[in-house]
This record gives structure tokens, sequence and C-alpha cells, in this order.
């Protein structure tokens, strides 16, 4: 087995125990919810959406956690393995665990309306269920490219935070690394708002109307956006990464 | 005697301050090599940087002959905080449960070179129990746990960083002694240590590190001959008779 696989092998299996948890306690909390329900003989209808969404957000951010933490520990930064194959590997395995994630939650919500159905979430199902299956998959492509450009923005952010906390004549201290952090966060913002725009202006964003044909424009410009901040923000994680990048932990 | 390790004009900067320069340092296959330095020398830099932990800001370091950091990373075992590397996003929380066999698992997962029925011999002889939580473990339990998991690799350069700090004598005794039991006998190993007179017996070479620079190298034998001194006794006269730290 190569290197490679065997880091991947370890990150695939933390990422998926990470996940089957946030689903297990989503799982126990809606059976928790249905219990109290009949139990308490409540009878007003409860939808299911807010606990998906809590799910998926939970989800990101600790897998926001822990791709940060892989480039920090030195348990993984000593592996024998390239930083680009380090890299990857823990984007790779992140990847796969939103996939994870999100085919869970649709399984718990799906499963959910059918043992315990709910005028609310039956209506969201009937709206989603519309025959424009290609359109449906743009979009949960541009869902799990958004989230993958939040672990990558996140690891550009700590990876310039940590970066210019070294150069600056100041040791880290939390007030210190906050503040930076919020100061970095904004720098990096700026551009990324900036260019965004532009981009968009230059793809024709001025012309979409409320027509579907122009909605469906509007995502495939999304989709492109999204897929160029994630190669771009990739280049710069790698440059950093090979570079300045120290274990601190 | 082929060379294990070769530093040619290190220099690393941080937070605007000189930690290291113009380190120049060659050590030879199969010695056992302290480390010594006052508190803040650069004792734990330099073995950071040697092994790619610390992003260096010019010179070269060769290990075995070879230079990227990937490749460095297969000589070299080294020893750093368990208990802050295998924190996950869990951590705190009644959902850690990093267990001893966990850590030996990932690494026979990640490091080919891991050998297991090592390990399982200095565990048996280190006393330590396989299912206990990590983050349960004492001072010296973790590194007794630190010490077996570094030298179960078979690589051609060691590197213990303080392996005694904070533990009592009868542990460091027993880290000592599994030191000398299990040590290839190709390799080298480097330990930095503030408890000089306890490691003194175990060293054929001492590095001293004064004025982030190596202030010396020499064998034991030539400090007592040159000197006319033991290590620990050479050690404080370099550092002024006293400021060192022990």
């Amino acid at each position: 087995m190569s290197n490679i696989n065997r880091i991947n092998k370890d990150l695939f299996r933390q990422r998926g125990k990470l996940v089957s948890i946030i689903l297990g306690f989503h799982i126990l909390a809606i059976v928790l919810m249905m219990l109290y329900k009949k139990v308490f003989k409540v009878t007003d209808p409860t939808s299911l959406t807010g606990g998906v969404l809590i799910a998926i957000i939970t989800g990101i951010v600790l897998l926001v956690i822990s791709v940060i933490y892989v480039f920090d520990s030195s348990k993984y930064r000593l592996i024998p393995i390239s930083s680009n194959g380090l890299y990857f590997s823990n984007i790779l395995s992140a990847f796969f665990a939103i996939i994870y994630l999100l085919v869970g939650e649709a399984i718990i919500y799906f499963g959910a309306n059918a043992i315990f159905p709910n005028p609310y979430d039956q209506m969201m199902i009937r709206d989603f269920n519309v025959n424009q299956y290609w359109f449906q998959i743009k979009l949960v492509i541009a869902f799990i490219l958004g989230i993958m450009l939040i672990l990558v923005g996140s690891v550009v952010i700590r990876l310039l935070v940590s970066l210019i906390g070294d150069l600056l004549p100041i040791k880290k201290q939390t007030f210190a690394t906050v503040i930076l952090t919020l100061i970095v966060i904004w720098a990096v913002m700026v551009p990324f708002n900036v260019i965004t725009a532009n981009t968009l202006i230059l793809l024709g964003v001025q012309e979409v109307t409320t027509s579907f044909s122009s909605i469906v424009r509007m995502l495939n410009m999304s989709l492109f956006i999204l897929v160029a901040w994630n190669v771009v923000l990739t280049f710069l994680n790698l440059y950093l990464l090979n570079r300045w990048s120290e274990a601190t932990r | 005697m082929s060379k294990v390790l070769e530093i040619k004009d290190l220099r690393y900067k941080k937070n605007h301050k000189v930690i290291l320069d113009k380190v120049n340092l060659s050590l030879d296959n199969g010695k056992i090599v302290g480390l010594l330095g006052a508190n803040g020398a650069g004792k734990t830099t330099l073995m950071r940087l040697i092994v790619g932990l610390n992003s260096k800001t010019s010179g070269q370091i060769t290990v075995a002959g070879v230079e990227s950091k990937e490749a460095i990373k297969s000589c070299v075992s080294t020893t750093y905080s368990l208990k802050s590397a295998f924190k996950d996003v869990f951590a705190n929380s009644w959902l850690e449960r990093t267990r001893i066999k966990d850590i030996v698992k990932f690494y026979q997962t990640v490091y080919p070179d891991f050998s297991l029925d090592k390990y399982q011999e200095m565990a048996d002889f280190l006393a330590l129990d396989s299912r206990q939580n990590l983050k349960n473990l004492s001072t010296g339990e973790t590194e007794k746990l630190t010490i077996a998991l570094t030298l179960a690799r078979q690589v051609q350069l060691y590197l213990l960083d303080e392996p005694l700090n904070g533990i009592d004598i009868m542990t460091r005794k027993k880290i000592i002694k599994s030191i000398i039991q299990w040590k290839n006998e190709e390799a080298t190993m480097i330990i930095s240590s503030h408890y000089v007179k306890e490691i003194a017996a175990l060293l054929d070479d001492v590095i001293i590190i004064k004025d982030q620079t190596i202030y010396e190298v020499d064998s034991v034998e030539e400090i007592q001959n040159k000197y006319h001194l033991g290590v620990e006794a050479y050690y404080e006269q370099v550092y002024g008779g006293g400021s060192a730290d022990e």
C-alpha cells in the first residue's frame, strides 16, 4: 500500500466516523421528538427541514475544523508524504464526507417524512420534484462546490493567518490571533467579492431575468465561478503549504 | 563511516527574531548524540527543522543522502506531543476516545517501517496498557508511549526531544534502559535533555547550542581528553557555570 493510500485510509475512516456521529445524533433527535409528541399528544405538525439544516451546518463546521487540524498537527505532517499529497488526501476525504453527509441527511429526511408525514415537508418535496432533473443535479453540484469553497477558503485563511503571524514581531496570543484572523478574512473577502462581481458582470449577469432559462444561466455562471475559485484557492493553499506552513500542534 | 545527517548554513527566523543561524553539522551513523542547550536555545527548533515540521529560512538539510522533506520523513522518527497532535474535533468532550491501541493502529497504517513486534516488546517492558485512553495518561505514561512508538519505527535517525521531562526517577531510568535496549546498531539517535547527568552515560557525541548556533560538536571522549571534564561539567562551563538549566 502506498503512503498516500495509507493516509487516505486513516482520513476516510476518521471523517466517516465524524459524519456517522452527526447522522446518528440527528436520527436520535427525530426519534426523541416523535416520542415526545406521542407521549404528550402534541398534534401540531413539525417540519424536519430545520433539523437537516442544523445537521448540515454542524457537519460543515466540524469538517472545516477537522481539515485545518490535519495541517496543524505533527501527527499528519510527519507522515512520509508530500505536502501536495497530504492536501489532496485531506480535501478528498472531506469531499466524500460531504457527499456522505448530504446523502445521509437526504435518506433521513425522506425516511422520516415517510414514517412521520407532515404537510410542510410534503409541500417542499412536491415543489422540488419538478421534471428539471438536469437543473436539480446542477443545483446539488453548486451546493457541494459551495461547501468545498468554504473548506478550501478556510484553509487559505488559516495558512495566511499563520504565515502573517510568524512574520510579525509579536508572539502568537489568542487575542492577537483573533484580530489577525478578522483582518485576514476581510482582506481576502475584498478581492474575492470584487473579482466575483466583475466576473459575473463579464458573464452577463445584468441580463438575467426571472425566467427559468435566465435562472439556469445564472446557475451555470455560479458553477463556473465556484470551480474557478476552488482551483485558484487550491493553488494558493499548495504554495503556502509547501513553502511556509509549519505544524503547530 | 557514512553520514546520517548533514546541515549546511541553516538559518531560521520567526517573529523577526533569529532563532538559529549559520548552523553546520555533520553526524555519523550508529551514534547516540546529546543535544544540549539552555531553554530557548533552539534545540526543539533544530529537531523540528530536520524533520520538516518547521520551514527553514535558508540552508540545506540532508538525511541519509536525501534532501526532500518527504524522503527525510521516511528516514527520521521523532517524538512529539501525542496529546496535542492526536486531538480531534471531539477534543475535551465525552466523545474523545483515543486509546493507545488506536494510536498504534494509526502508526501501523501510516508508517510502513513501524514494527508492531518491537512496539509490543517495549510496551510490555514499559508496562503500557493498550486499552488506556490517551487523555487519561500521566506525563510519564505519555512519555513512555511516545518513546515506544518512536523507537518502533525502523529508520536511520531518531530524534528524542526532552524524553525525560517532568517524569519521576524510576520512569526516567526505565526510559533510558529502553533507549539502550531497542536502538538499532546502525541508527543514530539525537537526544535533547536537561537531565545531562542521567543521559551522559549513553552518549557518544555531544552537540552544544549557544548563541543561536552550534557552539561545539565533540565526542564525549574528546571532551574528557581536551578539557578533563565530564559532559555535565563541561556543559555548565560553556554556559558560564550555572546559567544552563541543570
